[in-house]
C-alpha cells in the first residue's frame, strides 16, 4: 500500500474537452479532477464512452485534432501538462510518463526485430552510448520484464512471440526511460486469465521494485481490487466517486458505483436475477443536465436535475459527487 | 433425460502448408479426440484459453467446419453422414449467437429484414406474416415496434445483442450456441443480456451450449461445465463439481487466475501458470498440460496420456493424479 503522505506527482483538476464532430459538439470530459501519489497505483474505471481514455490522452497532448481542451490543469512534477509547450511536453511524454496499451501487437512495429525497437527507444535516451552499451541496457530491461532468455529475445520479430511474451517486451520498452509514471490502458483485457496473473504478479513487483506511480484504467473491477491502491469512478465524462479500495468495494456510496458493483456476475448469484443499472449511458453531445447520472438514478431527487453535485470528501479519503450525501458533507463546505 | 448432442471422438485437423511449392507439412490438431453430450434443457458451458479449440469444436457441431473424423449425433441424427437438404433442415435446429453483434448483423438491413432472414431461408410464409412475428421476437427479447425500421448502427451493443438473439430464436431451435455472448458488452449491459438469456431458456424450454473465457459467467448460468485445453477436453462435471472442488490442475489454476471482486481467504492464494498455451500443431507429449503444471509427478506425465476417466458419478477428469472410482 502507498503512503497516504506521499508526495504529490500528478494533480488533474477540473479538466473539461469537448470533440468537435459532424453531428454536434461531444462533451467529453466534464471537469474530471484526481491525484496520483508516488509509488500509488490508481484505477480509472468506468464502462465504455465513459472518458477514461480521453482524459490520459488530454494529458499526454495526444488528443486528436478535433479535440479542444476548454480548461482545466494536469500538474505532473509541478509542471502543467497542458499548457507546457509542445516540444517540452515531448521530453515528458514517453521519458517520465510511459504508456502501455491494450493490444501489445499493435504497439510494436511487425517489420523489426525486438532488439532493434528497444536500441531505437534507448537511443533517444541515451544518445551519448554505443551500440553495444544500449544492447546490454536492452539486455536488462528485457530481464525487469522477466522475460526468459532476453538475448534470443531480441533476435525474434513481435509475431513470433506469444501475447503474454508481447505484452512484456511492451513493458520493457516503457521501462526503458526510468519513467516516474505509467499509464496502462487495459493492459490485460487482450490476454487468457492465466497469462494476465502471470502480467499482473509483474506489474506488482515492478511498482514495488522501482516506487512507480501507475494509473491503471480498466472496466475490470476484478483487477482493479488486485493492483489498486485507490479507485476513481467515472460516469458520463465525470468522476463520481474516489476511495481507498477497501472502502469502494465494501462501502460503496455513489447509486452508480453500486449499480455497477452489483451488476458483477458471480457463481455467488446462481439463481438469482441479475442486478442492472437502468437505461442507457447517455449520449454526450446532448447529456441530461444537472447530475449526469440522474436518469438512471433510482434515488434521484429535484435538485438532481438542476445542479451537478461536486465531489466532496464525506469521510477521510472518501469523496463522493452525489446530493444524497449525509448533510455534514456538505455544511463543510 | 434426452441427449441432444452426442459428440464421439471428434477430431477437426487443420493442414498446414509450407515451402515455394506448398507441400502438407502438418496438422494443427484444433479439435483432437473430443467427446461429450448436451442433454436436452440444460446450460452446457464451455471454457479455455484462447486457441484451446471450444469455437472450431462448436463450429464443427453446426457443421460450418468439417471435421476429420468422429460422429456427431444431433437429435439422434448423425450429422456428419446426411446430406445438404437434410443437413439444412437439422440447421433449423441450431442457431449461435456471436461475441460481436455488429459484426452478426448487415449493416445495410434494418432490424426487420435481419429477423426476417431465417424465415426466408427455412419458411414459405407472407411478408405480412414475417413482419408480424420479427414483431413478436423483438418484444420476447425487450425491444419494442420502434426498433423494427432501424439500422444495426443505430443501436447500442446491448440492443444489438438482442437483435442477434431474436433471430436466432426465429425458427424455434432446440439448441443455441452461445459463443462468447457478453464478451463485447460493459458490466452493467452483460447482467441484462444474462437475465434475458436465462428468462428465454426458462420459458422457452432451450438448450444452450455457452462458449466463453469468463469463470463467472458459465459458474452464474451453467448447469455443466467442460474445461478445454489444447484441442481436448481435461474435465466435465456439474457446475458445483468443476467450481468448487476443481480436479484438474489446470481448472484448478483456471480458477484462480481471476482476479475476484470479493476473494476469500483461499482465492488469494494463487496459482500462477509458467509460460503459455504450447501450439496445437505442436502439441506436448504425454499429458499436454504437463509443460506447464503445478502438480507434475513424474515421467508419466510426460510420457503417457491420461485417458478421461470417471472419477465420481458424471465427472470425468483426464490426469494421472486420479485413479478410475
Amino acid at each position: 500500500m502507498a503512503s497516504k503522505t506521499g508526495e504529490m506527482l500528478l494533480s488533474v483538476s477540473d479538466l473539461v474537452v469537448q470533440f468537435h464532430t459532424l453531428d454536434g459538439v461531444v462533451h467529453a470530459l466534464n471537469g474530471v479532477g484526481f491525484d496520483l501519489r508516488r509509488g500509488e497505483v490508481l484505477g480509472l474505471v468506468g464502462e465504455t464512452g465513459c472518458g477514461k481514455t480521453a482524459t490520459t490522452l488530454a494529458m499526454l497532448r495526444l488528443l486528436p485534432e478535433n479535440a479542444e481542451i476548454v480548461q482545466g490543469h494536469a500538474y505532473f512534477e509541478g509542471r502543467d501538462l497542458l499548457t507546457e509547450p509542445p516540444h517540452k511536453i515531448a521530453k515528458i511524454r514517453g521519458r517520465k510518463i510511459s504508456m502501455i496499451f491494450q493490444d501489445p501487437a499493435s504497439s510494436m512495429n511487425p517489420l523489426f526485430r525486438i532488439g532493434t525497437q528497444l536500441i531505437d527507444v534507448l537511443k533517444e535516451y541515451y544518445p551519448e552510448r554505443g551500440e553495444k552499451e544500449l544492447e546490454s541496457i536492452a539486455h536488462e530491461k528485457l530481464s525487469m520484464a522477466e522475460l526468459p532468455d532476453p538475448a534470443s529475445v531480441m533476435r525474434l520479430f513481435p509475431h513470433e512471440l506469444s501475447g503474454g511474451m508481447q505484452q512484456r517486451v511492451i513493458m520493457a520498452i516503457a521501462l526503458c526511460s526510468s519513467p516516474s509514471l505509467i499509464i496502462a490502458d487495459e493492459p490485460t483485457t487482450a490476454l487468457d486469465v492465466t497469462i494476465q496473473a502471470q502480467i499482473l504478479a509483474l506489474l506488482r513487483k515492478l511498482k514495488e521494485a522501482l516506487r512507480l506511480s501507475v494509473l491503471l484504467i480498466t472496466h475490470n473491477l476484478g483487477l482493479v481490487r488486485e493492483l489498486c491502491d485507490r479507485v476513481a469512478i467515472m460516469y458520463a465524462g465525470s468522476i463520481v466517486e474516489v476511495a481507498d479500495v477497501q472502502q469502494v468495494f465494501r462501502n460503496p456510496k455513489h447509486p452508480y458505483t453500486r449499480g455497477l458493483l452489483s451488476s458483477i456476475v458471480s457463481g455467488r448469484l446462481r439463481g438469482q436475477t441479475l442486478h442492472h443499472i437502468h437505461g442507457m449511458v447517455p449520449s454526450l453531445i446532448n447529456p441530461p443536465s444537472g447530475c449526469r447520472f440522474h436518469p438512471r438514478c433510482p434515488y434521484a431527487i429535484p435538485v438532481c436535475k438542476d445542479r451537478a453535485p461536486e465531489l466532496l470528501e464525506i469521510e477521510p479519503g472518501h469523496s463522493v459527487a452525489c446530493f444524497n450525501m449525509p448533510k455534514e458533507a456538505w455544511w463543510r463546505v | 433425460m434426452t441427449q441432444l448432442v452426442d459428440v464421439q471422438g471428434l477430431k477437426v485437423y487443420f493442414p498446414i502448408r509450407s515451402g515455394a511449392i506448398p507441400r502438407l507439412t502438418g496438422y494443427v490438431k484444433a479439435v483432437d479426440d473430443v467427446t461429450l453430450n448436451i442433454n436436452a434443457g440444460e446450460v452446457f458451458g464451455l471454457v479455455g484459453e484462447s486457441g484451446s479449440g471450444k469455437t472450431t469444436l462448436a463450429r464443427a457441431i453446426l457443421r460450418l467446419v468439417t471435421p476429420t473424423s468422429g460422429q456427431i449425433l444431433f437429435d439422434n441424427v448423425d450429422l456428419l453422414k446426411i446430406g445438404k437438404s437434410e443437413l439444412k433442415r437439422a440447421r433449423e435446429h441450431m442457431q449461435v449467437v456471436f461475441q460481436n453483434p455488429f459484426l452478426s448483423l448487415n449493416p445495410r438491413m434494418t432490424v426487420r429484414n435481419l429477423i426476417a432472414e431465417p424465415f426466408k431461408a427455412h419458411r414459405k410464409i407472407s411478408e405480412e406474416e414475417i413482419t408480424q412475428r420479427a414483431l413478436r421476437l423483438l418484444k420476447l427479447v425487450g425491444l419494442s415496434e420502434e426498433h423494427l425500421w432501424k439500422y444495426s448502427i443505430e443501436l447500442s451493443g446491448g440492443q444489438a445483442q438482442r437483435v442477434c438473439i431474436a433471430r436466432a430464436l426465429a425458427l424455434e431451435p432446440k439448441l443455441v450456441i452461445l459463443d462468447e455472448p457478453t464478451s463485447s458488452l460493459d458490466v452493467s449491459v452483460q447482467a441484462q443480456i444474462l437475465n434475458l438469456l436465462k428468462e428465454l431458456q426458462k420459458t422457452l424450454g432451450l438448450t444452450y451450449l455457452l462458449i466463453t473465457h469468463d469463470l463467472g459467467v458459465v459458474e452464474y448460468i451453467a448447469d455443466r461445465v467442460a474445461v478445454m485445453y489444447l484441442g481436448q477436453i481435461v474435465e466435465v462435471g456439474t457446475f458445483e463439481q468443476v467450481f468448487r472442488k476443481p480436479a484438474h490442475p489446470y481448472t484448478e489454476a483456471l480458477l484462480s487466475a481471476v482476479p475476484k471482486v470479493d476473494p476469500t481467504p483461499s482465492e488469494k492464494q494463487r496459482i500462477i501458470l509458467g509460460g503459455s498455451i504450447p501450439s496445437p500443431a505442436n502439441p506436448p507429449s504425454g499429458c499436454r498440460f504437463h509443460t506447464r503444471c503445478h502438480k507434475y509427478i513424474g515421467d508419466v506425465c510426460r510420457d503417457v496420456e491420461p485417458p478421461l476417466i470417471m472419477i465420481e458419478g458424471e465427472r470425468r477428469v483426464g490426469c494421472h493424479l486420479y485413479k478410475s472410482s
